[in-house]
């Protein structure tokens, strides 16, 4: 192939390419705009399809009914409060145990990654995790939503699987060779090396202590703990997953309307800070950055 | 270097190992007065009470089904999507498609579902104004059995796509430039780069997360399915873990749940096994 | 760097202390779980036991001379803004009776996992505070099992209120009696005779003035109306927009066809089964239910009823009836017309009555309702002062405090007038639900409101409305229903696997048979694989309990 073909067939590559992340663009970007219209109409114009490209009867009542609510700012300083240490925590010890995985010369290293995947399929289940829980006396601490969920094993493989391919062997023999301790080349060498992981780690963590309500349900009394995601589903059902449950036609009634006007309202409010903070990992990815450490 | 490992080995021995003793519940009566250890032993009951079940073999066929198509479908297109995403030059436009199609990962079930239902419905749903406009009926996407793993597998495509590329955009960040332009030297096309540079270089994790979702077979988003589930569907949309739900709903039903469960893990283990092993022969990429 | 290692070794250092930790409460565990247990059984035997006895005031307010502490886990409507101790109705409650809640207040929606590992930790409050807090099933198993204690005694002793409600409804005693013959749980009462009467079919009269067609009284001519609603553009905007017929199908009665069956000789509902002469039927494999069905079925087939019937929540139909600008539903089933449609367009709806069988018969069903629900308040065996908890909640079953934890306290949502109640306007802004539920729990309070308390308030539009399609639709329903009874344990476990499978599996085929038809051969092989589910099982389950509570 000579270099004018190739120009060319790059060039085709790049239309085509473009126009496909054009339409990805938009039709991932549509039901997120349908969301803030929405957020802001009458929702009987919502549910009836009406509102297409405008909000229709533009109402501010979901956010006001919203912003309200007392427990709210409280609920968003304990969920940034948990996602921070939780994070923190989550994030180091991925880290050092992702990196143990990855080393080859390191003798049961198969067993060790059996025994964490194990706990993928295994687990007792939610009674005995409970008992242990209470046990250690983490109930209604934010400890308990922090400390049974640090580790993912599917996050430690993923950890590990990175440092395997992205540490070159070269690196770790030299720095064997100049009596460098395990400790020292993992904090000195590798951690450096390794930021686009450590930004996917923390990304990983902090959205899934962000999500979570269920620990936060069952492990806490105390509502001044309560996170954010709490907050909200006491505010309204969201779900007609409740059966059985005696409630008033009336108030049935009056509840579903407020779901309808509060909830496209309530999804803005509590992923703003998740997508405010995607940036700030993504300057991480950047390309090459990770070979020019490697030079230096 | 053990000691390095051993923070987390102690976290998975007592919040993973040490919780397992509750496994024992799938083979006795569970009654919380006597505790798991000394409720009476009942065998196999829970597991014959759910093989029993004239709905079996639907369900077991309906989840083994949204697991291939998953598997076909959402596995691959968050990798093209990052291979694609990486060719893109312009930084900023690049940073834009990102952070759009990351939003949605956040989004919570129900408005999702709620989304389908007002975009699919047949009467003012924007896609069957659509197939109006160009001459065909309207479908009833929600109240068919042959939509629903469709409607199911592609909304969470857009969904996750984004999120389940963000790996992958990572790996790639990894690649040295220097092998792109001595290519470029080559003379080598984009699209040969994608081929022979790119993606193998992200080839490890691939493999590494593909075995994983493999190893995760049996089980589906258990929400998302019970808000989509109506009558008309359920002969297409129940699944394990809503079959399990809708039995459960006595409270001391642990017993039965956690008997299916196991069930569950059971049969992912020995896929993942199988899997990585067959990994193991060809690549040298392996979970253990 | 040494900022890296530091933080490394604080993180072992907490993981190992967490093990030990873990292991030296491991032991402990096993002996938490039975104190509980202990705690009710030493009632009456320590020196401890008559200094608190010595505390409590056997009858009159306050329950105890020095205040006392319980725990209390309850469920929270989402309408509900306020923590359960800043309501006013709680706070005056505790002034009155020197007892202090703690309340574990959780949404209702998230209530039943947290319910179960509660039970299941072996954590256990006082107390089960609320209609929702415990369901059948919990009040039969977790009595069986010794959680809740039985409060039979403490009634007899220490309850005239709740005493005196058993004897005048001697039914309800009756209705919490397990077959042990123990008393688990104190019930809640709110006898809106009105509830009972779930669902109603209404027609637009407006479009039928405007075709000239008189009230449909069969279900052919309802057909007809039906077809030319889709046909004549009774709305007048030249667009054929018009929902003939909309209802929500599946669960909810009060949205579903379950009474129109009744134009086919037999009612349906939920349970698929109906009393009749005195002798338990089941509906689902009998001509009349085919007859309906086959009917439903050309319904669809003709376009008649909306395909979102089988897949819209009450926010979609909602959203139909109160279309914006001409109004595009025919006729629907509701609680009332006004949740669907608005109060104004509402006025434009009537009621229809029955559509009558070939013989003449009218019917439309009638359930229980809210008079009774078993759940209320239970005393769990961790409890201290099971006496003190007793009284407190008789306290509330007087007549005027159920009033106001069910209402809202008087001076913010209710008015005395001598010895009449108003209801207070609702402010601005506001709907009915919310308003109730800001100084008081409402619906999701324990509380005995009978029928001569209600007669004693002067009623809001909104029960007026519903109070006229009772009066309306109360002549056709059924003498009698399946009764109220308490399943034991084991039957209660077989009905809840039977019927998980058989229902779930009735619903859809009902909905496949609208949709879609079915042959004769798709019928059989339909009854046959009910058979195999062992319905017959689920029926003799359901008999022997109706043959007992008829005695």
């Amino acid at each position: 192939m000579n270099a004018k073909q190739r120009v060319g067939s790059d060039k085709i590559f790049d239309v085509l390419n473009l126009f496909i992340m054009l339409l990805i663009l938009l039709s991932v970007a549509y039901p997120l705009y349908f969301i803030v219209i929405a957020s802001v109409s009458n929702p009987d114009q919502v549910s009836s399809g009406n509102v297409l490209l405008l909000p229709r009867h533009v109402t501010f009542e979901g956010y006001i009914r919203l912003f309200a609510d007392a427990g709210l700012w409280l609920g968003y300083l304990n969920s940034i409060q948990y996602a921070v240490i939780g994070t923190l925590l989550s994030t180091s010890l991925t880290l050092c145990g992702g990196y143990v995985l990855s080393r080859h010369d390191l003798d049961g290293r198969s067993i060790l990654s059996l025994f964490v995947v194990l706990t993928m399929f295994f687990s007792g289940g939610i009674i005995p995790t409970y008992l242990v829980v209470k046990d250690l006396g983490m109930t209604n601490t934010m400890w308990a939503l922090i400390i049974p969920n640090a580790v993912s094993a599917f996050h430690l493989i993923i950890a590990r699987t990175f440092f395997e391919t992205n540490i070159p062997k070269e690196l770790l023999e030299a720095s064997q060779v100049e009596g460098s301790s395990d400790f020292r080349f993992f904090t000195r060498i590798v951690l450096p090396l390794s930021r686009p992981i450590i930004a996917v780690l923390a990304l990983f963590s902090i959205a899934s202590l962000w999500n979570s309500y269920f620990p936060a349900l069952i492990y806490l009394r105390d509502r001044s703990l309560y996170p954010l995601q709490l907050i909200l589903r006491e505010m309204l059902i969201m779900n007609e997953v409740q059966q059985g449950a005696a409630i008033d036609a009336d108030d049935l009634a009056d509840m579903q309307r407020l779901a309808g006007l509060m909830k496209n309202a309530v999804i803005i409010v509590s992923s703003l800070p998740m997508l405010m903070i995607y940036p700030f990992v993504q300057k991480h990815f950047v390309k090459g950055m990770m070979i020019g450490s490697i030079k230096n | 270097m053990y000691l390095l490992f051993l923070p987390v080995l102690i976290y998975f021995v007592i919040f993973h190992y040490w919780p397992m003793y509750g496994l024992q519940i799938a083979f006795k009566e569970y009654s919380a007065i006597r505790g798991i250890g000394g409720s009476p032993w009942t065998g196999w009951t829970h597991f014959e009470r759910f093989y029993q079940s004239s709905q079996f073999w639907i369900i077991i066929k309906n989840t083994v089904l949204i697991n291939v198509y998953e598997l076909l479908v959402a596995f691959p297109i968050p990798i093209l999507f990052a291979l694609l995403l990486n060719q893109i030059g312009n930084e900023r436009f690049k940073k834009t498609v990102q952070t759009i199609t990351y939003a949605p990962h956040f989004i919570s079930i129900v408005v999702v579902v709620g989304m389908l239902h007002i975009f699919l419905s047949p009467r003012t749903g924007m896609l069957n104004h659509l197939l109006v406009l160009f001459g065909a009926e309207p479908v009833f996407f929600m109240g068919s059995e042959g939509w629903f793993k469709s409607i199911f597998v592609f909304s969470g495509v857009w969904q996750n796509m984004g999120w389940s590329s963000i790996v992958y955009v990572a790996a790639l960040s990894g690649v040295n430039p220097d092998m792109h332009e001595a290519a470029v030297m080559d003379g080598a096309s984009k699209l040969q780069r994608i081929m022979r540079i790119d993606l193998p270089s992200i080839q490890p994790i691939i493999v590494i997360l593909l075995i994983m979702n493999i190893g995760s077979f049996m089980s589906v988003g258990f929400e998302k399915i019970y808000l989509m589930q109506n009558a008309l569907n359920l002969d297409a949309s129940e699944v394990i873990q809503t079959y399990v739900y809708k039995t459960g709903l006595l409270g001391a039903q642990f017993s039965y749940s956690t008997a299916i469960g196991l069930v569950n893990a059971v049969i992912n283990f020995m896929l993942l096994a199988a899997v990585n092993q067959v990994a193991k022969k060809y690549k040298q990429t392996s979970l253990w | 760097m040494n900022k890296r290692s530091y933080k490394g070794k604080i993180t072992i250092l907490m993981a190992i202390s967490l093990l030990l930790s873990a292991c030296s409460n491991a032991n402990n565990a096993g002996n938490e779980e039975g104190s509980g247990h202990a705690n009710a059984n030493s009632v009456g035997s320590s020196a401890v036991q008559e200094e608190r006895d010595s505390n409590i005031n056997k009858e009159g307010l306050p329950i105890v001379k020095e205040k006392v502490s319980l725990q209390f886990v309850t469920t929270m409507s989402p309408l509900q803004k306020k923590p359960y101790a800043d309501l006013q109705v709680v706070k005056d409650f505790e002034a009155k009776t020197n007892v202090h809640i703690d309340w574990d207040a959780v949404p209702s929606e998230s209530y039943k996992e947290k319910k179960n590992l509660i039970f299941a930790g072996g954590s256990l409050p006082d107390a089960f505070y609320g209609i929702n807090a415990l369901d059948d099933a919990d009040v039969t198993l977790y009595g069986d099992q010794g959680y809740l204690i039985p409060l039979e005694d403490l009634i007899e002793a220490y309850a005239p209120n709740i005493k005196r409600l058993f004897e005048l409804r001697p039914e309800y005693k009756e209705g919490v009696t397990s077959s042990d013959g123990h008393i688990y749980s104190i019930p809640t009462i709110h006898e809106q005779d009105q509830l009972t009467q779930e669902d109603a079919l209404f027609i637009n009269k407006k479009w039928l003035d405007t075709l000239g067609l008189p009230l449909p009284a069969t279900v052919e001519q309802f057909e007809q109306v039906l077809q030319a609603f889709k046909q004549k553009d009774p709305n007048g905007n030249n667009i054929a927009d018009e929902i003939p017929f909309s209802f929500i199908y599946g669960g909810a009665r009060q949205d579903g066809i379950y009474s129109m069956f009744g134009s086919f000789g037999r009612l349906d509902n939920p349970d698929h089964l109906v009393i009749e002469n005195g002798q338990l039927v089941f509906t689902a494999d009998k001509p009349a239910y085919r007859e309906a069905v086959e009917y439903f079925n050309r319904l669809y087939q003709e376009g008649l009823i909306d395909p979102e019937s089988f897949t819209q929540d009450t926010q979609v139909i909602t959203a139909k009836g109160k279309n914006e600008g001409v109004p595009i539903l025919g006729a629907f089933v509701g609680w009332n017309a006004a949740n669907v449609l608005g109060p104004e367009r509402a006025a434009d709806y009537v009621a229809l009555a029955p559509l009558k069988d070939s013989n003449g018969n009218q019917l439309w069903n009638k359930y229980h309702g809210s008079s009774f629900t078993r759940s209320g308040f239970s005393i769990t065996s961790a409890s201290k002062y099971p006496e003190v908890a007793i009284r407190w909640i008789d306290a509330q079953y007087e007549e005027e405090e159920s009033l106001q934890w069910s209402s809202g306290p008087i001076g913010v949502n209710l008015i005395k007038n001598g010895d009449r109640y108003d209801y207070a306007p609702i402010p601005e802004g506001k709907s009915y639900g919310e308003f109730r539920h800001t100084e008081a729990p409402g619906n999701q309070s324990a509380r005995a409101i009978l029928r001569e308390t209600f007669a004693k308030i002067n009623e809001s539009e909104t029960n007026l409305a519903k109070i006229a399609l009772w009066n309306f639709y109360k002549p056709y329903q059924p003498k009698e229903i399946y009764p109220l009874v308490v399943f034991d344990a084991a039957d209660l476990e077989r009905l809840n696997i039977l019927k998980t499978d058989l229902y779930s599996y009735i619903d859809k085929k009902q909905a496949q048979f609208i949709v879609k038809g079915f042959t004769q051969e798709d019928w059989d092989s339909y009854v046959k694989e009910l058979e195999k589910m062992n319905l017959n099982e689920l029926l003799d389950i359901y008999s022997r309990y109706y043959d007992k509570s008829k005695r």
